[in-house]
C-alpha cells in the first residue's frame, strides 16, 4: 500500500495595492488577521497543507507585490502556477476597474487550465461598498472565473477560496484535462509515505 | 543544565570564529550528559560542524569537554526520526551513530529544521574537491582551534574509524543503505507523522470484540448428507462474525495428491455456504476455500464487516512426501480486518505416535514457509487442524483414564502440550482448556474408541490454538469443544468460539488527530522559513556625476530562526542582477540567525555607460533579493544622471570644453613641472567637469594638474575614442610604419582628425617645454596612446597586452615629433 500521492499547487494572489493579498494569505496559512500589514516589496511565500477528496495537498503560495512599479518583475512569478486569486477590494471601484489588466496577465503567463478565481475581498466592510456582488459576478461569468466575496479580517470564506481552487485543480488532474506532472502544471507530484487510514473495499473473493 | 548551556556559549564565543546555531541537551545512550551544537564558521557560514560536549558525571566538577568534533560534508550527514521526540543521528564517513531524545516536539523539531537547513547549504556549497573523505582539517582553518580540545584517545578513533571505513567501502551494501537513509525534509516529517500516528493510536481508535467460530475435522474423506450447524453452532442469537472451517482428509485418492484441488471440495464449499447462510438472518460472504490435497480451508465473513477487508493473501505449503506434497501441509487465510490482521491457519501434521519431532518441525516450516513468523503486521494468528499429536499412555491406561473422565491425566500425557511446555513447538501460542474426551480415533458410524486390529490409541489429534502477536490481550475464547454426533469420519470435530478484539480507526478522530499534526508541522514550516528585515527597500541616489560613485547601505538581518542564504538574481530575460551602472557588494551571502549583513550599493557612471545615458537620464532599476528557501524582496533603486559633456561623441568639429581645456593649459600651465605626470585634486577634476557642462570659468585657485587631469578624462570619455574602435587593430598592426599610420588617420572622419589633430599638436607645445615640464616624448605617449586608443568592448582580452600597449604608443608617437606639419586637406591630396 505505499506510493499514496500528495500534490503541491502553486498559487499565486495579485491583484492592486491595498486589496488585502498578503493578509488573505495569513488569513489562511495561520488563521490570524494581520493589522498593519506593511506593503509587500518582494514577493511572500507560505503553505498550508490542506486535504481533498481524502488526499492530502499542500498549498504553495506566492503572494506578490500589487504596486505598479514592480508589475514588470511580479510578472515572472505566474508562470508555472495551478491556481491564480485575482484579488480586488470592493469599497475601492478603481481596483475592479484594474482586473482586466490582471487578468490579461494572469491569462497571457500562466497555463490555459490554470484555475483564476476572483476575490472580491474586505466583506467586513460591506456598508463602503462600491462594487456589487452581482456587477462582479457579471464579470466573472463573462471571464469564465470563479467568484466569491471574502474578509481577510473576519476569515469569512477565506479558506473556502482556496479549497475551492484546489478542488477545480483536483479535478482537472482526475479528469485528465491537466497533466500534474508537466513543468507548466504548477504541480508538483510527491511520494509520501503515509497511508491513508481508510480501509478500502475488497473484492478478492475466491468463490 | 543552563549552566553548561553558558559555558559551550562562553567557549565558543571565546574563539570568536564560529558561532552556535542550534543546542540540544540531552543524549539516551549514555547518562552523562551531553551538548549537541551546530557551529558555523563566521566569516564563512557555510562550514558547518557538530560539536558533542559532555559534562562529567559528578556534580562538582563543572567542566565540560569536547566529546566529538565533526565537519558537516556534502552528503555525508543523516537523519532518522525513531520516535515523536527521539531522533538518530549518522555520519556516513564512520560508523558514528548518536541518538538524541528531547523533551519537547517544538526544542526537537527546531534542532532538527537548523540540521535540515545546515545539510542543504553544506550540500549546495561544498566545492567538489572536498568530497574527499579524509577529515582534513586544512581546508577548514578555523577548526584547528578544536583539535587542541580533541582527547588524544579522540585520535585514535579516528584512526578506528577510518579503518571502519575502508570496511565500509568493500561493504558495499551497507554504505548504500545509510546513502538512502539521508532523508529529506519532507521525509522527515511524514516519518514523524507516521511515529506519531503510531504512538498515539489509542486516541484514534477502539477494540471492538468481534466473534470468531473455528472449526477443525478429519473428514476421514466422508462427506455428510446434511448441514453442520450443530457443529459450528450456527444459530441467530449466536451469529458470529467469521467462520473458518478447517478440514483433513476430505480426497486421500492418489488423484488428489497430483491435482491438489479436486471436485470434492466443492461439495464441502456447498455444505459449509448453505450451513452459515441457512441457519441465521445475516448474510455471509467467502473469503476464501482453497484445497490442498486432503486439506481444505473455507472462511466466511459476515457481509457488514466486508468492505473494512483488505490486503487478503493466502499461503498454501506441502510438507508431506518429499517434505513438499500436500498429503500433509498447510493453508493459511490472511486479511486485514478493520485495522487489525488476522492469519488463519489450518494444517495436517505428519502423522503416528512416533512422529512429534517431524510434527515439530512441520509446524516449523510451515511458519516459516507460509510467512507466518516474518510478517511483522499480523496481529493475530488462529492454528487450527489435524496436528497428529498423540498421548504417549499406553493403550489400555487411556482408555481407563477415559472411562474414569479423567481428562488432566490424560493431558499431562499429550505431546503437544509437552512440546509445547519444552517450547519446541507452538511457542507463544495458547491453547484454551480442553475439557472433552480424545477426537481421535473412532469406529466409524459409532462413539466406540478403535476397535479394530490397529487399535489405534485415542489422542487429541485435533486443536485449535492461537497467538496475540502483540501481546494486546483481550483475546476470549468463550468454548471448545468436541461433538460426538458426527459419525462419519473416525475423528470428531472440534469448534472453539473466540472474541477478538479488533482495532477500528474512529475516522473522526483519526482526521482530527491527522489535521493537527498536518497543522503543527505548517506552523513550524511557516515558522522555519528564511525572514530578513532590511533597513531600506528604496535606495534613492539623487544625482549622480559623471565618474562619481555614490554608495547607499542596506543592512539585511536576519530575524528567523535559521541560516539564511541570500542572493541577488536577474530579472526574468535578464542576464544580470542589476544594471551596468549598479555595483553590489556582497552579490550574495549567509546570514546567521539574528546577526545582519551590510550590503554596499553602488552607483557609477563611467566612460561605458555615460553615452548611453545622455537621453535618458534615469537611473533606475529594481534589484530582486531572494532567499533560498524562502520569498524574495524587491528593491527600488533611484537616481538620476548629471548629463555631462563628457561621454559625448564626437560629430562635427572639436568640442569646445577640449578647446578651453587646451586653451587653460597653454596659457597657465605648460611650463608647469611635471605637467600629466602628476595628479590632480579629485574634488577640482569634478568641479572643472561641472564648469564645462555649465560653461563657466574655471576657479582662480585651480590646480594645473587637475584640468590635466580633467583634459585626459574627458579623452577617454568619448563614446568613441579619438581613433574610433574600428581602427584600432588596424593601428595597432600599422603601428610600426610611419607612412601606414599616418595614412590611417586620413581616412578617420572629420570630427576625429580634427581633434586628433588640435591634441596632437598641443602635445608637441608641452614638449617643447619639456625643461620645464620634465614630460619626455615617451611618457606623454603612453599617457595619451591609452586614451585615445582604446580597444572596443568586444576586443579580445587577451590581446590588450604589454604588445599592445607599445603598438599605441608607437603608433602615437609619430605624430608627436615637430618634423610633421599636416593638415588633412594636404595628407589627402598625397
Amino acid at each position: 500500500m505505499s506510493g499514496a500521492h500528495e500534490y503541491i499547487f502553486k498559487y499565486i494572489i495579485i491583484g492592486d495595492m491595498g486589496v488585502g493579498k498578503s493578509c488573505l494569505l495569513h488569513q489562511f496559512t495561520d488563521q490570524k488577521f494581520m493589522t498593519d500589514c506593511p506593503h509587500t516589496i518582494g514577493v511572500e511565500f507560505g503553505t498550508r497543507v490542506i486535504e481533498i477528496a481524502n488526499k492530502h495537498i499542500k498549498l504553495q503560495i506566492w503572494d506578490t507585490a500589487g504596486q505598479e512599479r514592480f508589475r514588470a518583475v511580479t510578472r515572472s512569478y505566474y508562470r508555472g502556477a495551478a491556481g491564480a486569486l485575482m484579488v480586488y477590494d470592493i469599497t475601492r471601484r478603481q481596483t475592479f476597474h484594474h482586473l482586466a489588466s490582471w487578468l490579461t496577465d494572469a491569462r497571457n503567463l500562466t497555463n490555459p487550465h490554470t484555475i483564476i478565481m476572483l476575490i472580491g475581498n474586505k466583506l467586513d466592510l460591506a456598508e463602503q461598498r462600491e462594487v456589487s456582488f452581482e456587477e462582479a459576478s457579471r464579470f466573472a461569468q463573462e471571464n469564465g472565473l470563479i467568484y466569491m466575496e471574502t474578509s481577510a479580517k473576519t476569515g469569512e470564506n477565506v479558506e473556502r477560496s482556496f479549497i475551492e481552487t484546489a478542488t477545480k485543480i483536483y479535478q482537472n488532474i482526475e479528469s485528465g484535462v491537466l497533466d500534474p506532472n508537466s513543468v507548466e502544471s504548477g504541480i508538483q507530484v510527491t511520494t509520501t509515505l503515509i497511508e491513508p487510514a481508510r480501509e478500502q473495499q475488497q473484492s478478492g473473493c475466491s468463490c | 543544565m543552563k549552566r553548561i548551556k553558558q559555558q559551550v556559549e562562553t567557549y565558543l564565543n571565546t574563539t570568536e570564529e564560529c558561532k552556535l546555531l542550534a543546542e540540544l541537551i540531552l543524549q539516551k545512550e549514555t547518562k552523562a550528559k551531553v551538548l549537541l551544537c551546530l557551529v558555523a564558521n563566521r566569516r564563512s557560514p557555510h562550514e558547518m560542524a557538530l560539536i558533542l560536549f559532555e559534562k562529567a558525571k559528578e556534580e562538582y566538577d563543572t567542566a565540560i569537554r569536547i566529546m566529538s568534533f565533526r565537519l558537516l560534508k556534502k552528503d555525508d550527514f543523516g537523519l532518522k526520526i525513531v520516535s515523536e521526540l527521539q531522533f538518530d543521528l549518522f555520519f556516513k564517513e564512520n560508523t558514528a551513530l548518536f541518538s538524541f531524545e528531547s523533551t519537547s516536539v517544538s526544542t526537537m523539531w527546531s534542532v532538527i529544521n537548523a540540521l535540515t537547513n545546515a545539510v542543504k547549504v553544506v550540500n549546495t556549497h561544498v566545492a567538489p574537491n572536498q568530497e574527499d573523505t579524509d577529515f582534513d582539517f586544512d581546508t577548514y582553518t578555523w577548526a584547528e582551534f578544536y583539535t587542541k580540545y580533541t582527547e588524544p584517545d579522540q585520535n585514535l578513533e579516528k584512526e578506528t574509524s577510518k579503518a571502519e571505513q575502508r570496511m565500509m567501502i568493500s561493504d558495499n551494501d551497507k554504505k548504500q543503505d545509510q546513502t538512502s537513509d539521508f532523508r529529506t525534509s519532507v521525509a522527515i516529517k511524514e516519518d514523524w507523522i507516521a511515529k506519531q500516528l503510531q504512538n498515539k493510536e489509542d486516541q484514534f481508535t477502539e477494540k471492538r470484540p468481534l466473534t470468531f467460530v473455528i472449526g477443525t475435522w478429519n473428514v476421514n474423506s466422508k462427506i455428510p448428507n446434511h448441514l453442520v450447524s450443530s457443529w459450528l453452532r450456527i444459530n441467530e442469537d449466536e451469529a458470529a462474525d467469521v467462520y473458518a472451517v478447517g478440514l483433513q482428509e476430505i480426497d486421500m485418492t492418489a488423484g488428489a495428491l497430483l491435482t491438489q484441488e479436486t471436485k470434492i471440495s466443492d461439495q464441502w464449499t456447498k455444505i459449509i455456504t448453505d450451513t452459515v447462510n441457512s441457519c441465521t438472518s445475516h448474510k455471509y460472504v467467502c473469503l476464501l476455500s482453497k484445497q490442498l490435497v486432503g486439506i481444505y480451508l473455507i472462511v466466511f465473513i459476515k457481509e457488514e464487516h466486508l468492505e473494512h477487508v483488505q490486503d487478503l493473501k493466502s499461503h498454501i505449503e506441502g510438507v508431506g512426501i518429499m517434505g513438499m506434497l500436500g498429503n500433509k501441509g498447510a493453508i493459511t487465510c490472511q486479511f486485514k480486518l478493520y485495522s487489525s490482521t488476522v492469519c488463519l491457519v489450518t494444517s495436517h501434521l505428519a502423522a503416528h505416535t512416533g512422529g512429534t519431532s517431524k510434527r515439530n518441525q512441520n509446524f516449523a516450516d510451515l511458519s516459516q514457509r507460509c510467512h507466518i513468523d516474518d510478517d511483522e503486521s499480523i496481529d493475530f494468528i488462529f492454528w487450527f487442524g489435524d496436528l497428529n499429536y498423540r498421548l504417549t499412555l499406553s493403550d489400555a491406561d487411556t482408555r481407563q483414564a477415559i472411562c474414569d473422565n479423567q481428562i488432566s491425566h490424560l493431558l499431562a500425557h499429550d505431546q503437544l502440550v509437552i512440546e509445547k511446555k519444552n517450547n519446541r513447538v507452538f511457542v507463544g501460542y495458547e491453547e484454551g482448556t480442553i475439557t472433552f474426551m480424545p477426537s481421535y480415533k473412532f469406529d466409524a458410524g459409532t462413539n466406540i474408541y478403535d476397535t479394530s486390529e490397529k487399535k489405534r490409541t485415542p489422542s487429541y489429534t485435533d486443536r485449535i490454538l492461537w497467538k496475540d502477536v502483540h501481546k494486546v490481550g483481550g483475546i476470549q475464547q468463550l468454548y471448545y469443544s468436541m461433538h460426538n454426533t458426527f459419525m462419519i469420519s473416525d475423528h470428531k470435530p472440534i469448534v472453539s468460539c473466540f472474541k477478538v478484539p479488533i482495532k477500528i480507526i474512529v475516522q473522526d478522530k483519526y482526521k482530527q488527530l491527522y489535521r493537527e499534526l498536518i497543522k503543527m508541522l505548517d506552523k513550524l514550516e511557516n515558522d522555519m522559513l528564511p525572514e530578513i528585515q532590511l533597513s531600506t527597500q528604496m535606495l534613492q541616489f539623487d544625482t549622480v556625476e559623471y565618474n562619481s560613485p555614490k554608495v547607499c547601505e542596506m543592512t539585511l538581518e536576519n530575524t528567523g530562526q535559521v541560516v539564511c542564504e541570500f542572493i541577488f538574481v536577474p530579472k526574468p530575460g535578464e542576464d544580470y542582477p542589476h544594471k551596468p551602472w549598479i555595483k553590489i557588494e556582497p552579490i550574495g551571502g549567509i546570514i546567521m540567525p539574528h546577526e545582519s549583513m551590510v550590503i554596499k550599493v553602488t552607483l557609477k557612471v563611467d566612460s561605458h555607460m555615460a553615452h548611453q545615458l545622455m537621453d535618458q537620464p534615469d537611473l533606475d532599476d529594481i534589484l530582486i533579493l531572494h532567499l533560498k528557501q524562502g520569498r524574495d524582496h524587491f528593491i527600488t533603486v533611484t537616481g538620476k544622471y548629471q548629463v555631462s559633456v563628457y561621454g559625448i561623441a564626437l560629430d562635427q568639429q572639436v568640442p569646445e570644453c577640449l578647446w578651453r581645456l587646451v586653451d587653460w593649459l597653454y596659457r597657465y600651465g605648460i611650463k608647469e613641472a611635471d605637467l600629466f605626470q602628476e595628479a590632480g585634486i579629485t574634488e577640482q577634476v569634478h568641479q572643472i567637469r561641472r564648469q564645462l557642462d555649465h560653461h563657466l570659468p574655471f576657479d582662480d585657485n585651480v590646480s594645473v594638474h587637475s584640468v590635466a587631469e580633467a583634459f585626459v578624462g574627458f579623452l577617454e570619455s568619448l563614446y568613441d575614442p579619438l581613433i574610433p574602435h574600428r581602427y584600432y587593430r588596424m593601428s595597432i598592426e600599422t603601428s610600426s610604419n610611419a607612412g601606414a599610420c599616418v595614412h590611417l588617420i586620413t581616412k578617420l572622419p572629420k570630427a576625429h582628425f580634427d581633434t586628433f589633430h588640435y591634441v596632437m599638436a598641443f602635445l608637441r607645445e608641452v614638449l617643447k617645454h619639456s625643461n620645464e615640464n620634465h614630460s619626455s616624448i615617451d611618457t606623454l605617449a603612453i599617457i595619451f596612446s591609452r586614451v585615445i586608443l582604446r580597444p572596443p568592448l568586444n576586443y579580445p582580452q587577451l590581446q590588450a597586452n604589454s604588445n599592445d600597449l607599445r603598438a599605441k604608443a608607437l603608433f602615437v608617437k609619430h605624430f608627436m615629433t615637430q618634423s610633421h606639419h599636416w593638415t588633412r586637406e594636404e595628407l589627402v591630396q598625397e
